[in-house]
């Protein structure tokens, strides 16, 4: 791979504020192919400021990809064209010279835009708060085998677990669906016995709030888990509906 | 927001509007129509057996009486429940994304899944139209919809004529595949996705459940097609 530096085409989504509406705009950067993603708009915001210029809001904390919060559909893919990365952990080696790149926010009406390309993503913590999580005690961390939990529930609950909450699924889905997202907690906590005792509930819970956020319905597309950053398996979705069934057949 | 205190029959209500619930109603609904698609398939494949074979089946339908309303009225009602599900989750659906992508990569879904509500009304249309046409002979009144013949327990109708009459008309014979490829499209999606959606579609039941939607489309779309194209083509009804 060579490691001259290449001339990228961006065209970025601007939005002053949630109520104002937003725009494209054209931008150019030099970007060296072992930039990330987020270090080449770090280069463009540069430019910008030295320009005078406001630069392009967006999401990021952790760069290594654990943290979920460097949200943007680039191209119309969340996270970009790698499958199973972050925008933090995609690299600029993905592209070629002369290469235009489209850069917009996530686009759901539950993830109203903050400004550029960050959106709020609240909705995801209410419906987090609203049963996703274990309130008895567990105490510190017990010794191995002290709580027998079977092989395949373990390794199905960890990769549940994966999901970092970033709204990719969201994002992707036809329907500005979050399915995968409640999904992926609800079965997570389901498939553990320290999950068990608010299991009817939580389901309950969690999908009255995903319904009152404003998120579309699941219809099977798929679309969510081409785009996780974790490859979530949408065959999460599929416990969701057993686990509501399940909730709604028991007697309270 | 969270419904825990709220009084029994309110909570039961909130259940059964929510998200899951609409689409656990349209899956069942789907369920139940595909099962009659493929009955209603064979037994017009009939036709394939002949003027005696078909209208004798036909006059057995017609003879059912009472049944064959309360048999009407239910398929009315999983259609109710399909179409207006259908409405509810399609309003929420499009509400939730008010402001399109500039570009957005279709990396899994297929076509069928993308025009799903589309060949639903197109379906939704055919149906009223087939109706019209075979059921009530409400259109088409020059295809023999009035046409008797004597069979072993006195005068029936001649469906079989009928249905020839009219295939043999291009434009019916065309609308007839045309519709039918929608359907072998919606049933492509549907009979897989209705599974997944009542919580099947995982574990060792996944590679099943996949394979049955387009396999399902495919039988079903072939078995109605060939019908008209039959017709058309005169290797049935050229006597």
């Amino acid at each position: 791979m060579s490691d001259e530096n290449m001339d990228i085409k961006l065209k970025v989504w601007r939005q002053k504020g949630p109520t104002q509406a937003g725009y494209f705009e054209d931008h150019k950067v030099s970007a060296n192919p072992h930039m990330s993603f987020l270090e080449m708009l770090d280069v463009l915001n540069e430019q910008l400021l030295n320009d005078g210029k406001e630069p392009v809001a967006f999401d990021h904390d952790c760069r290594e990809g654990i943290c979920g919060a460097c949200s943007m559909v680039i191209d119309g893919a969340p996270h970009g064209p790698r499958k199973g990365t972050t925008t933090c952990q995609l690299h600029m080696r993905e592209y070629n010279d002369g290469d235009e790149i489209v850069i917009e926010p996530w686009r759901a009406k539950a993830f109203p835009v903050i400004k550029d390309l960050v959106v709020d993503r609240r909705a995801f913590d209410r419906i987090q708060q609203a049963g996703g999580y274990v309130s008895v005690s567990t105490g510190s961390s017990p010794d191995a085998n002290a709580i027998p939990i079977g092989k395949r529930d373990a390794d199905e609950a960890f990769d549940y677990a994966a999901c970092i909450g970033c709204g990719a699924c969201v994002a992707a889905c036809p329907n500005a669906s979050a399915m995968l997202f409640v999904s992926a907690k609800v079965a997570h906590l389901s498939l553990l016995p320290q999950g068990q005792v608010e299991r009817v509930e939580r389901v309950r819970k969690m999908v009255d709030a995903m319904d009152f956020e404003g998120f579309g319905g699941c219809t099977n597309h798929g679309e969510c888990e081409a785009s996780c950053p974790k490859t979530i398996s949408v065959d999460a979705i599929g416990l969701l509906n057993r686990e509501y069934m399940r909730a709604g057949l028991s007697r309270d | 927001m969270s419904s825990g205190n709220a009084p029994p029959l309110d909570r039961l209500v909130k259940a059964l509007t929510s998200t899951i619930s609409l689409k656990i109603v349209m899956a069942v609904t789907g369920i139940a129509g595909a099962g009659f698609v493929i009955f209603h398939m064979l037994g017009n494949l009939q036709m394939f057996l002949g003027r005696e074979a078909y209208n004798t089946y036909a006059e057995f339908m017609q003879n059912l009486g009472e049944l064959k309303w309360v048999a009407r009225l239910g398929l009315l009602g999983i259609l109710f429940g399909h179409v207006s599900t259908a409405v509810l989750l399609v309003q929420r659906n499009t509400a939730a994304r008010p402001e399109g992508y500039y570009t957005q990569k279709r990396k899994r879904t297929s076509v069928a899944a993308v025009y799903m509500a589309q060949l639903g009304i197109v379906l939704l249309l055919f149906i009223i139209y087939h109706i019209l046409h075979f059921t009530g002979g409400m259109i088409h009144t020059d295809l023999g919809y009035e046409l008797v013949e004597m069979g072993p327990n006195g005068a029936r109708r001649d469906l079989y004529t009928h249905v020839i009459n009219s295939f043999s008309n291009p434009l019916i014979a065309l609308t007839y595949v045309a519709a039918n490829l929608a359907l072998a499209l919606h049933l492509a999606h549907g009979a897989t996705s209705m599974f997944k959606t009542i919580g099947f579609g995982v574990g060792r039941w996944k590679v099943p459940v996949e394979a049955i939607g387009p396999a399902f489309g495919v039988i079903v779309g072939l078995g109605n097609i060939s019908m008209p194209i039959a017709v058309l083509t005169g290797v049935i009804g050229a006597n």
